[in-house]
């Protein structure tokens, strides 16, 4: 039996595709469920036109401003709120109902206030996302190794040394994981609010493939969003992963001992 | 440690700065509770000659850490104060600070452990570091990060980083109560070898009577806010801790040590 990760994943994709390509075409529904086959031709189709450069352009410049949005509040907020008891006690019951802020609001909310403009989705998906990034960061910085700080005092490094290599560098596992959940957020709320107010993009896609009650359509906008995510997320992020935090992935105290 | 892991090393291409001497000159402290002022200990004087390996001894509670805080500079006396002087009475004098765990930042190499403390040395190079790590036995192990060694390892790199950075006066404590006795053994060797070759006076704090029998030239015994007990080790080195001598001096020091009770 395969154990391995990615086999596991393959394989469950694989008999997946069978599945709905067995439904599909052994019970004729593919004009409810649509089929493997019939989406991969229209993504064929939408890959050598070149018309979702476009709409893929518009999302991702929305999701990176969302982000960067992100990025910015829930970083700022969390440092202050680990760092302070007062913002601590101010925030912490804010970031606890954006937490649990459902998605829709803030893409309705942010439609209503900022029309159909890059805006919107910028503020709705940092509106869900930061508190997410908020958290993390405030975790982070209060489990940050004061041992590590003692030690430096002890040896006179300065103080700018110490944040720079000590706090900063305990709060960078904690801000990435964040960081990555809160990129995954923007993706979402991005398309959502695309879907509610926008003239092009992957979510305006995707409701205009609804209008026209083409299943096939929706799933191959579908397809293509899911693929550029999983590239995002195991080309890059990953690779960044691997690279920042490689003093975390590797033990060899069994094989090594000794004192 | 293994016996051929030390014979590998050399110290003879490290420069290293002299031992200083420690003076403690009517030191006291006392700390702010609730149902008043405590106080740990007071009017303690005391002359520490470079070179000398001292261990103080106490009890839980007996002010030890308290008084290696005050020596660190981490902690201010309440009265009194702490002289650091070099042979030359200068007293401008490096600390090292070997702590009761390791303290290394588990994102550096042990080179990089190593680079963190010397921000103020322009002259600092790698190659600065891989002397001292080669000291204490770490040849093969200069980029792997502290989650590669083992804690023995790992409390290795924090006593070739206090080392590196050329103190007059090495503090330590306890460094070697979270490990395991073999382990802490082989380190207690590997300790008196390097400070038999690199001239430093070590202040090392330790609840162990064996082990501070086993190190130190001289034990202090801290209870009840002072000095009780201050005993030179008449102990020839190497030091064989199954030996009558030792056996015979440890029991002298250990009821020294209870006396405080009587």
């Amino acid at each position: 039996m395969y154990t391995n990760g990615k086999v596991i994943f393959l394989e469950s994709t694989v008999a997946l595709l069978v599945f709905w390509a067995l439904l599909a075409h052994g019970l004729a529904l593919t004009d409810t469920i649509s089929s493997p086959t019939l989406v991969f031709a229209s993504l064929v189709e939408l890959l050598l036109s070149g018309d979702w450069v476009v709409h893929m352009a518009d999302t991702m410049r929305r999701v990176i401003y969302g982000f960067v949005l992100t990025t910015i509040i829930g970083t700022v907020l969390g440092v202050v709120m680990g760092m302070s008891d007062f913002w601590e006690n101010a925030l912490q019951d804010y970031i606890t109902i954006g937490l649990a802020l459902p998605s829709l609001f803030a893409a309705i909310f942010a439609a209503m206030w900022f029309g159909l403009s890059d805006v919107t989705p910028m503020v709705a998906a940092a509106a869900i996302a930061f508190p997410f990034l908020t958290q993390n960061v405030y975790e982070g910085v209060k489990n940050v190794n004061y041992e590590l700080m003692e030690m430096s005092s002890a040896f006179d490094v300065s103080r700018n040394r110490a944040i720079r290599r000590v706090i900063f560098q305990s709060v960078l596992p904690e801000w990435f994981a964040g960081a990555r959940y809160s990129f995954a957020i923007c993706w979402k709320i991005t398309t959502l609010a695309e879907l509610v107010a926008a003239s092009s993009g992957i979510g305006y896609m995707i409701e205009f493939q609804m209008h026209k009650l083409s299943i096939t359509g929706v799933l191959t906008w579908t397809v293509l969003f899911t693929m550029v995510i999983l590239f995002v997320e195991y080309g890059i992020l990953q690779q960044i992963e691997k690279r920042v935090f490689a003093w975390r992935q590797s033990t060899e105290i069994g094989i090594m001992g000794g004192a | 440690m293994s016996t051929k892991q030390s014979e590998s090393v050399s110290a003879e291409s490290i420069d290293s700065q002299s031992a200083a001497s420690i003076h403690l000159e009517n030191l006291g402290k006392t700390f702010d509770t609730k149902e008043g002022t405590e106080e740990v200990f007071s009017g303690i004087d005391l002359d520490i000659e470079p070179g000398t390996f001292v261990c103080l001894l106490g009890k839980s509670g007996s002010g030890k850490s308290t008084m290696l805080n005050i020596v660190s500079n981490v902690l201010e006396p309440t009265e009194g104060r702490v002289v650091f002087r070099n042979r030359d009475g200068s007293e401008d004098v490096n600390l090292g600070h070997v702590f009761q765990s390791p303290r290394l930042l588990p994102w550096n190499t042990c080179v990089q452990n190593i680079e963190y403390v010397h921000e103020n040395n322009p002259d600092y190079e790698d190659s600065h570091a891989k002397r001292y790590l080669d000291l204490v036995g770490l040849k093969n192990h200069y980029n792997k990060y502290p989650t590669q060694l083992s804690g023995g390892q790992q409390q290795r790199v924090g006593i070739a980083r206090a080392l590196s950075i050329d103190p007059g006066v090495l503090l330590m404590d306890e460094p070697f109560s979270n490990l395991d006795e073999i382990t802490a053994e082989g380190l207690r060797e590997e300790l008196v070898r390097v400070w038999q070759k690199l001239d430093k006076t070590v202040f090392f704090v330790t609840h162990d009577m064996t082990e501070a029998i086993q190190l130190s030239d001289r034990i202090l015994m801290l209870g009840k806010g002072r000095i009780y007990g201050d005993l030179e080790n008449p102990l020839d080195r190497p030091r064989e801790l199954d030996s009558n001598e030792f056996l015979e001096f440890r029991q002298k020091a250990i009821r020294l040590f209870h006396s405080i009770e009587d």
